[in-house]
């Protein structure tokens, strides 16, 4: 198993350096897929493929959660009751929350929800607002796209040391979710730039669709 | 000349709205370059994420509002305590507020709190006869009243970036708290009085069927609050056990949630997780450069030229909240601005207890602020009113709360007697 995993890391470490290799690769990579992204959105194919990977993201990270919760619960079921542990149950979960909080950042993305402090953008409207939109996307691609770099150049690093963690998982394994979800955004920063501003807050529903208050309230 | 460029460019980036965690990022590797730093010491910093145990109940409290906003839990909460204070003068607006700080506190995030109880209680208001801005005002400002009871959030947040004890924390809320909650329920009182609102008498047969309504959820706060409070919880096991049950009596209890939903109700609640942690991880690496570089001592020393007494200290600390608050959401600020506050404090020797606590407040404050807080637009967009109406009507309570924040900010002792009295560690 250990040497099937090194050996994946391997193909991409050997061949791709860290640095300026490795962001000429992804940023071309980056750029034609949203080309192909782009230029392709309506037909059938490219339908199924992303509905495909929002229903793969989607499952991960529910599996990831679910398994936390279950997880944390017989730890927690283990100590009190049998004064016992699972060691590789804690490091798992904090680990679980690295890949969580990457891969929601990475949907975050997709629906360019970002949190900001979003003071002046309301100021202005029309051709200069989108332009500065587009610009701001483009420029958190460019971060972003440096941000994997710098964690794809702590991976190759963990790899070479041969470093491992809890159940003698490779370190550069538990950390590959950083590279790749920053690539990820990296894309989605550079397809919203592309797509201009969204409503980010959904059309509230207007007064006839509020709950109606229960009878009981009424004074008696 | 061109640094100065660089941090008005990235100033105003900021302003416009690019991500925050993309200005933390870009920060911190432009920070560690000009350091001659290998970039890969920003990756270091941002993996660190990984290594903090207390981390974990974020998630896992997230997860629990979302499956109780999803489900029938608002309207069962409202229809319980409606039947048990509905005779207190002033009822059902001290009912809001009390269901709206419950409701806060166990789902930490503000917003969702007017979007699924104000649904509900806005039209319950107006039907009993409150002033339509009154309501409109109420339901705002109780969109983030709650953040000081456990186990909000923020609080566990402010506890990791400060250092101090989560426990300290929770406890030193409690009376805080409990100060906003009875000054905004006097003026619900006075309200109804003036609008001639009569009281309503106890129905025993309502009390019973709501009580068995809500029979699987009213354990909860118990279990939770209990278990901290005893020591018998840590927080993370709170957090999962909250999960837990969440999960088991939404969905194959009550079945307010369909099982393939779920996934949906997973996805929500990560996004906003993801949001908040990898800002988190991206000032984990710029924080840890500002602190070598010493930054927060200089603006001490800055600030101390000028600023010789700690009230004086906090009096500005609470207008500088106040507009951190209405400017960035309660996640951010925290995480930007406590760790360059915290040595600040602690040269005018202010206890970081009660820092955190003055903190939350003007942040739960800054949120219902005019012009730019949040709870304004989620309110407005929720109701259907216009953002300017939503302006007028939560004034008054603003200056309730501004009331509040000067009571806890000057009486130390309201936030650290508690802890004192149970020698809390």
């Amino acid at each position: 198993m250990t040497g099937f995993i090194d050996s994946v890391g391997a193909l991409f470490f050997t061949r791709i350096s860290p640095g300026s290799t490795y962001v000429v690769v992804t940023g071309l990579a980056i750029l034609v897929l949203a080309v192909v992204r782009l230029t392709a959105g309506k037909r059938g194919w490219m339908r199924a493929w992303l509905k495909g990977v929002a229903w793969f993201e989607r499952g991960t990270i529910t599996l990831l959660l679910i398994s936390m919760v279950l997880l944390s619960l017989t730890q927690i079921i283990l100590r009190n009751f049998f004064s016992t542990g699972l060691i590789w149950v804690d490091p798992l979960l904090r680990h679980a929350v690295l890949w969580i909080g990457f891969l929601g950042a990475a949907l975050a993305t997709a629906r360019d929800r970002h949190i900001n402090i979003d003071v002046l953008s309301r100021l202005v409207r029309g051709g200069a607002g989108r332009g500065i939109h587009a610009l701001l996307r483009l420029l958190a691609a460019g971060v972003t796209l440096a941000l994997s770099s710098a964690s794809y150049r702590l991976l190759v690093d963990e790899f070479e040391f041969k470093t491992t963690s809890f159940l003698s998982i490779p370190v550069w394994v538990l950390m590959s979710i950083m590279p790749f979800a920053m690539a990820l955004m990296s894309y989605r920063f550079v397809l919203n730039a592309w797509r201009g501003p969204q409503d980010v807050l959904a059309p509230a529903p207007v007064e006839s669709e509020l709950p109606a208050p229960s009878g009981e309230k009424a004074v008696s | 000349m061109s640094a100065l460029l660089l941090g008005v460019g990235i100033g105003l980036s900021a302003l416009f709205g690019a991500p925050l965690f993309v200005i933390l990022g870009l920060v911190a590797l432009l920070a560690f370059a000009a350091a001659d730093i290998s970039a890969a010491s920003v990756a270091i910093d941002m993996f660190r994420i990984a290594e903090e145990p207390m981390l974990i109940a974020i998630p896992l409290f997230t997860f629990a509002g979302y499956l109780f906003a999803e489900s029938g839990t608002p309207r069962r909460i409202v229809r319980v305590s409606d039947s048990l204070l509905g005779w207190f003068p002033g009822g059902l607006g001290v009912v809001a507020l009390l269901g709206c700080a419950l409701f806060t506190a166990f789902t930490g995030a503000s917003g969702v709190t007017i979007i699924a109880m104000g649904g509900l209680l806005l039209p319950a208001l107006l039907k009993n006869g409150y002033p339509e801005r009154f309501s409109l005002g109420l339901l705002t400002t109780s969109g983030s009243l709650g953040l000081l009871f456990p186990p909000s959030l923020p609080i566990i947040l402010y506890a990791y970036i400060a250092s101090v004890s989560v426990d300290q924390m929770f406890v030193a809320g409690l009376l805080p708290g409990m100060l906003l909650i009875v000054l905004l329920s006097a003026y619900a009182r006075g309200v109804a009085k003036r609008a001639g609102i009569r009281r309503k008498r106890v129905s025993w047969r309502e009390v019973w069927p709501s009580l068995k309504d809500a029979a699987w959820e009213i354990p909860l706060p118990f279990i939770v609050l209990g278990g901290i409070y005893g020591g018998v919880l840590k927080i993370v096991e709170a957090a999962s056990i909250t999960a837990c049950y969440a999960l088991v009596v939404e969905v194959f209890i009550y079945r307010d949630i369909p099982f393939r939903k779920l996934g949906d109700i997973v996805k929500e609640s990560m996004i906003l997780v993801g949001g908040i942690l990898v800002i988190l991880s991206a000032a984990l690496g710029l924080t840890n450069y500002l602190v070598d570089a010493e930054v927060p001592m200089k603006i001490l020393a800055w600030i101390q030229q000028y600023v010789t007494s700690k009230l004086m200290f906090l009096l500005l600390l609470n207008v500088f909240l106040l507009v951190v608050g209405c400017l960035m959401d309660i996640f951010s600020a925290l995480i930007v601005v406590v760790p360059l506050i915290v040595p600040v404090a602690v040269g005018y020797d202010v206890n970081l207890v009660h820092l955190g606590i003055i903190f939350l407040t003007n942040l739960e404050i800054g949120y219902s602020t005019p012009p730019v807080g949040l709870n304004l637009f989620i309110s407005s967009f929720r109701f259907q009113r216009p953002v300017i109406q939503v302006y007028r009507a939560s004034l008054p309570f603003l200056g309730i709360l501004v009331l509040a924040l000067v009571i806890i900010t000057y009486f130390p002792a309201l936030s650290l007697w508690l802890v004192n009295l149970f020698g809390v560690k």
